[in-house]
């Protein structure tokens, strides 16, 4: 009984170390690019070189910071995104900085990366409205200052804004394909807590059917003994015997409905009852072909390991069990043999095989036992098809 | 004469399981405890042939008082519980318990399984061993159970880390390995998975 089913998230924490991976990639591979040459120009002073490695630092740094607050951690993170204003000032700074040094060595081409970048990333931030606003703006200022600074050519205007713009859509674009995953990941999670709620709303339902007509009957008969209890000790005490009756049905029924509510594999019924075997010190194996898709005569089949099961543990000194499911000629055939012959045969034991012998022919099968010398063989037989 | 000792935490159920035994002719209740600590240490006082325990019953449960009985000496245990979890009948059987009965059984019957066990058999419930084969497989490591354990009671992490002699840091470690595993949010919630399914 699980709250809610078990999701790790994986595939979302992929894309998110995807995510960051290619948008910190992107952003350190072009700023390099563009600063390389200036950096490594000993024409250039050196102090100016140091304030540009330092600015490209700074810059870098932030984006990583801000990029990561960006994509929240999964599973706890999802609505609350706070915003890094001191991260995003800070690396809008380093940025600047970065691109008015190249501006005045006389770049004329990557400068406008590292704000386009910081821009970009800021708008994640920001509601849509906003975002285009500024973009738009700052593509815009990044023209104007091209521009004037490339004495008027089109391209020295041109190519800023258009970097600037492309940077904004591919970063906007990684981040609204994340947003997108996260918001169907978090709808999956939630249709799941509400397929949990339903299902405990039918068990709350059926619970309340059975505890609820056998108390009442329990109740009535509990009256009706206490007041006969001097009158007529005799009846008293069969009524009490009654509700003794009552009662255990009433726990019966509700383990029913409890165990109704876990659903285990065929294969991972017959290895519990190796474990459980085992444990009580019998030497106990198992020899499987690979189970069938579940159905009336598998429903059946776990019965018998069951049954089988529990008889070793109850009647047998068994040192050694086997448990085996076969299947050929359009056969599923499982066999219980332990080596503990029970010493005395029980009145219940044979019950319990016994009605089950009788409901195997109703999936056209057959289930028979025999002592084979020391050992005791149970054989189910049940046609694949009923499978 | 089968001498037994009874422990149960519920004085009302535990009156009447003594009463009732007490009528059989050839068994006597000779100690009567109310926790689980008590059960260890009436029983190795008086030495009973058999400890008829109720599985929930505080500090610790009838399983953990059934172990340790059975590290001490070769008392026969008997386990009674109102609602048997899948692994509880494995750990149980491991232990060396003889009996595992559900409460609903009639004390008569119980008389019989009593007199089954004194002879050396052993009886499991056939309803408690069809719950143990519906047991999830465990995930879990024998410390982030034994983590888990502790941290049922409700105890802070630096609390458990001095129940398991173990660092704060590694149990906080072994907390979320846990977590993970169960793919649960929180200690508790890992806490009582691991109990619902009888691993501790």
């Amino acid at each position: 009984m699980r709250d809610v089913p078990v999701d790790p998230g994986a595939g979302l924490t992929n894309l998110r170390r995807s995510t960051w991976w290619s948008l910190i990639g992107v952003t350190v591979f072009f700023l390099a690019l563009s600063v390389r040459s200036r950096i490594m120009d000993p024409a250039v002073p050196v102090a100016v070189r140091l304030a540009a490695v330092a600015a490209l630092a700074l810059t870098v740094t932030a984006v990583a910071v801000s990029v990561s607050r960006r994509l929240p951690h999964l599973p706890h993170g999802s609505p609350s995104v706070t915003t890094p204003v001191r991260w995003l000032v800070a690396g809008g700074a380093g940025s600047v900085m970065l691109g008015v040094i190249l501006l005045a060595l006389q770049d004329r081409g990557l400068w406008s990366f590292g704000p386009a970048m910081m821009v970009a990333i800021t708008a994640t931030f920001l509601s849509p409205r906003r975002r285009r606003l500024l973009i738009v703006t700052a593509a815009a200022g990044v023209a104007v200052l091209g521009g004037i600074t490339g004495r008027g050519s089109v391209l020295a205007a041109a190519f800023p804004a258009g970097l600037m713009i492309l940077s904004g859509w591919v970063t906007l674009g990684m981040l609204w394909a994340w947003d997108v995953a996260e918001r169907l990941n978090a709808a999956r999670r939630l249709s799941a807590e509400l397929a949990v709620k339903d299902e405990r709303l039918r068990f709350a339902a059926e619970l309340h059917d059975i505890q609820g007509h056998h108390l009442q009957v329990i109740a009535l008969k509990s009256e009706l003994a206490a007041r006969l209890a001097e009158a007529d000790p005799s009846r008293a005490a069969a009524e009490m015997r009654e509700v003794r009756r009552l009662a255990a049905d009433a726990l019966r029924d509700t383990r029913a409905v409890v165990q109704g509510y876990r659903r285990v594999t065929f294969e991972e019924e017959i290895a519990n009852a190796t474990r459980v075997l085992t444990s009580a010190g019998v030497d106990a194996r198992t020899k499987l072909d690979p189970a069938l898709p579940p159905g009336p005569g598998r429903h059946l089949l776990g019965l018998v390991v069951r049954e089988a099961t529990t008889n070793v543990l109850r009647h047998s000194h068994a040192r050694y069990a086997e448990i085996e499911y076969r299947t050929a000629d359009g056969l599923a055939r499982l066999t219980v043999t332990n080596d503990g012959v029970s010493e005395r045969p029980d009145a219940d034991t044979g019950t319990g095989l016994r009605s089950l012998a009788e409901r195997l022919p109703t999936a056209g099968g057959e289930l028979t036992w025999r002592h084979d010398g020391d050992r005791f063989v149970v054989t189910a037989r049940v046609p694949i098809e009923e499978m | 004469m089968i001498r037994l000792l009874v422990a149960d935490d519920e004085d009302l159920v535990r009156g009447a399981l003594v009463a009732l035994l007490g009528l059989e002719d050839d068994l006597t209740v000779i100690a009567e405890a109310a926790t689980s600590a008590d059960a260890v240490r009436l029983t190795l006082e008086h030495r009973p042939d058999i400890a008829v325990l109720d599985l929930e019953m505080p500090p610790a449960d009838g399983l953990r008082a059934a172990e340790e009985i059975r590290a001490n000496s070769p008392i026969k245990i008997i386990l009674v519980t109102r609602h048997a979890r899948p692994g509880v009948l494995r750990r149980a059987l491991s232990v060396g318990v003889s009996g595992f009965v559900p409460k609903t059984t009639p004390a008569t019957r119980l008389a019989e399984i009593i007199r089954d066990v004194a002879a050396g058999r052993r009886y499991v419930d056939p309803e408690i061993a069809a719950t143990a084969l519906t047991e999830g497989a465990c995930p879990l490591s024998d410390r982030e159970l034994a983590v888990l354990r502790a941290s049922r009671t409700g105890a802070s992490i630096k609390e458990i880390a001095v129940q398991v002699h173990l660092a704060p840091g590694t149990v906080r470690n072994y907390l979320s390995a846990a977590m993970a595993k169960l793919g649960v949010g929180s200690r508790h919630a890992a806490a009582h998975r691991a109990w619902e399914e009888g691993w501790i």
